[in-house]
């Protein structure tokens, strides 16, 4: 017979105890039936004396353990489970012990359970409580002895780590947004720089041919290659300006932009044939190739004609002397697509969406021979975005050349054939009336109409040109919109009034949206035109027929 | 001796009194639950007392061995000792045995 151990009792009582013990023990012999333990009627009580190991610390362990125990029979009904499971599941003990352990798993299934066949398994799983929330839990299964064996479960709650983890990858994120958003703003900082850098070279070089200029004698081959290289200065200042001012209107979806009926075909002409001399002069070979016939679509076409040129800006600066650029265009079904191929060097694949990301733009290199701001491709994306389309690069990789495709919607509308060339400037001369604060900006402007044949007379501002406008009426008034005192607007209303029709009024003003351009109109102008102009452009402004306010007031030519 | 449920749903009552997890407690209650499953339809609801835990509570059924199967309802009240193996006997035990 086995050594029975007994819960803690005094030595006395033990000894009281043996005779019933062995009378107890004797009993059962003889009824040959297999029990576990005996009762017996001790002095506290009823007594259980179990005849295997109670393993008294062990249970201790078990109860008091965070984890949770349980176990099964081989069939998954919970027999038992320790508090540590009580809690985990959160339910009553009698919902718990003689219930299936299906009933707490979310994401097991019986069949998991028969798989612990020989060995502990050990898997992550999700229990339902009994309030039927879910516990993710990691579980190691066992065996315990006999036959059937039934199945020991430890269950570990995971929610607390669950909960750190996503603690950690929220953290990760928002490191990653910030180390993104300081990396924006490096880009922004060192556009700003470059930006800087960009504009004060052709200002430099323009001020210093200014004072060789007075050095020089004019009548010295010098003066004249001064100029050439001034007029190449100030106009790649102006296209500079230009771009930054598109980008900033198209940026914040301030361009006018009024889509009218285009032929695809004639603006890629135009922008091929605008931008060949340049190609071809950096000896690269440009070839075309675009069909016979219309490809309607809705656009701008300034706009169209300036995002191609870009493209085309764009291959001729990463091509070598030596290489190709073609252009093809074609209409596929509803579709117009432009594709601009280059023999350069190539996008390397993981940039080949980044290069139309603002701010950036290939290799920031102290040879900076090409200049620029790094915005044209941006501008590209953003420009055939307003007109419905897309454009997209692709390249073989770095040193096999570049492809630029943009793709737009094609529209049933008919085309206008729009008027490319200006009206010649006329060599009529007329009597004009400036009205300009500005003493730099009147002086200017009066030589140019002067050097073009015109008579000029000048008015510091509002009251004193209407004063002289009424003594002596000119054949146009050119009036600053921005003048002190009496504004702009006031002096048009005024100056229309005193003058009728037959006095051609010209507003000059650096403000070109719709709403600048109503207000000059209802102020009884004629002509809306955009600073900073030349003599040629207020010329044409006197003179033409047409009264359409220009809407691009762009320094380059 | 008739079915239970012939009889019409009668709702069984059944306590089984373990000590601790030893083997032939853990035996018992499996081989209850299966016989419930079997036999009884779903008209039972058993008990698992564990005397280690509150040993006063062999007082009230007179439980002198475990594991012991008390049959509480239907009365009369029965008696099982013993993992409950031998289904057969625990079906004679239980009056649940088919008339032969």
């Amino acid at each position: 017979m086995s050594a029975i151990e007994g819960q803690s009792q005094g030595r006395d009582e033990v000894e009281e105890l043996r005779p019933r013990l062995r009378a107890a023990q004797q009993a059962l012999d003889n009824a040959r039936v297999d029990v576990d333990a005996i009762v017996v009627e001790g002095p506290a009580g009823p007594q259980v004396y179990t005849v295997t190991n109670a393993d008294q610390p062990y249970r201790t362990i078990v109860e008091e353990m965070q984890q949770g125990a349980v176990v099964l029979t081989p069939r998954g009904d919970i027999f038992y489970c320790n508090r540590g499971f009580e809690e985990m599941v959160r339910a009553p003990l009698e919902e718990i012990i003689g219930h299936s352990m299906a009933e707490f798993v979310a994401a097991m299934d019986g069949s998991r359970l028969e798989e612990v066949g020989a060995g502990a398994r050990r898997f992550e799983t999700v229990l339902r409580a009994y309030d039927g929330t879910e516990v993710p839990a990691y579980v190691t299964a066992s065996l315990l002895g006999g036959t059937p064996a039934p199945i020991c479960l430890v269950v570990t709650d995971l929610t607390e780590q669950k909960r750190q983890a996503a603690r950690e990858a929220m953290f990760a994120r928002e490191e990653a947004a910030r180390a993104e958003a300081e990396a924006a703003n490096r880009a922004k900082d060192q556009f700003l720089s470059m930006l800087s850098h960009e504009l004060r070279n052709p200002v430099g070089v323009i001020l210093n041919g200014i004072e060789v200029l007075e050095q020089t004698d004019s009548s010295e081959p010098e003066p004249v290659k001064i100029r050439e290289i001034i007029r190449r200065q100030a106009h790649h200042l102006g296209r500079l300006l230009d771009d930054l001012l598109d980008l900033a209107r198209v940026g914040q979806g301030k361009v006018d932009f009024e889509p009218r009926p285009l032929d695809l075909v004639d603006v890629v002409s135009t922008a091929v044939e605008d931008h060949r001399s340049k190609i071809e002069r950096a000896g690269i070979s440009l070839t075309v190739s675009i069909p016979q016939g219309k490809i309607p679509v809705e656009g701008d076409r300034t706009r169209l004609v300036q995002a191609i040129g870009n493209l085309l800006d764009n291959a001729r600066k990463w091509t070598a002397t030596g290489g190709r650029i073609s252009v093809s265009l074609q209409q596929v079904g509803e579709t117009a697509e432009m594709r601009v191929r280059d023999t350069g060097i190539g996008i390397e694949p993981q940039m080949r969406e980044r290069i139309f990301d603002l701010f950036w733009q290939v290799q920031s290199s102290p040879d900076r021979s090409f200049g620029g701001l790094g915005i044209g491709l941006t501008l590209v994306r953003r420009l055939v975005e307003l007109h419905g389309g897309t454009v997209e690069a692709s390249s073989d990789g770095p040193g096999c050349g570049s492809e630029f495709n943009v793709r737009l919607p094609v529209t049933k509308a008919p085309v206008y054939e729009e008027p490319r060339t200006q009206a010649p400037l006329s060599v009529a001369s007329f009597r004009i009336l400036l009205i300009e604060d500005n003493a730099d900006a009147r002086d200017m402007a009066r030589l140019g109409l002067e050097l073009l044949g015109q008579t000029v007379f000048e008015a510091v501002d509002g009251e004193t040109g209407i004063q002289m406008a009424l003594a002596d009426p000119p054949d146009a008034v050119i009036v600053d919109i921005g003048l002190p005192g009496l504004d702009g607007y006031e002096v048009g209303r005024r100056l229309r009034e005193a003058l009728g029709g037959r006095t051609r009024l010209v507003a000059l003003t650096g403000y070109g949206q719709r709403e600048d351009r109503r207000r000059v109109r209802d102020a009884g102008y004629d002509v809306h035109l955009l600073k900073p102009a030349g003599p040629a452009d207020i010329l044409r402004a006197v003179t033409t027929e047409e009264t359409k306010t220009r809407e691009d007031g762009g320094l380059a030519d | 001796m008739t079915r239970a449920a012939r009889k019409g749903p009668t709702q069984w009552n059944l306590r089984l009194y373990v000590a601790g997890q030893t083997p032939k407690g853990i035996t018992a209650f499996a081989n209850l639950k299966k016989l419930c499953e079997e036999h009884l339809g779903g008209n039972y609801s058993i008990e698992v007392i564990d005397l280690l835990k509150k040993p006063q509570l062999a007082s009230g059924d007179q439980i002198l061995a475990i594991p012991t199967l008390v049959r509480r309802l239907p009365s009369p009240m029965k008696k099982i000792i013993g993992d409950l193996s031998n289904t057969e006997r625990v079906l004679v035990g239980l009056d649940l045995v088919r008339k032969r």
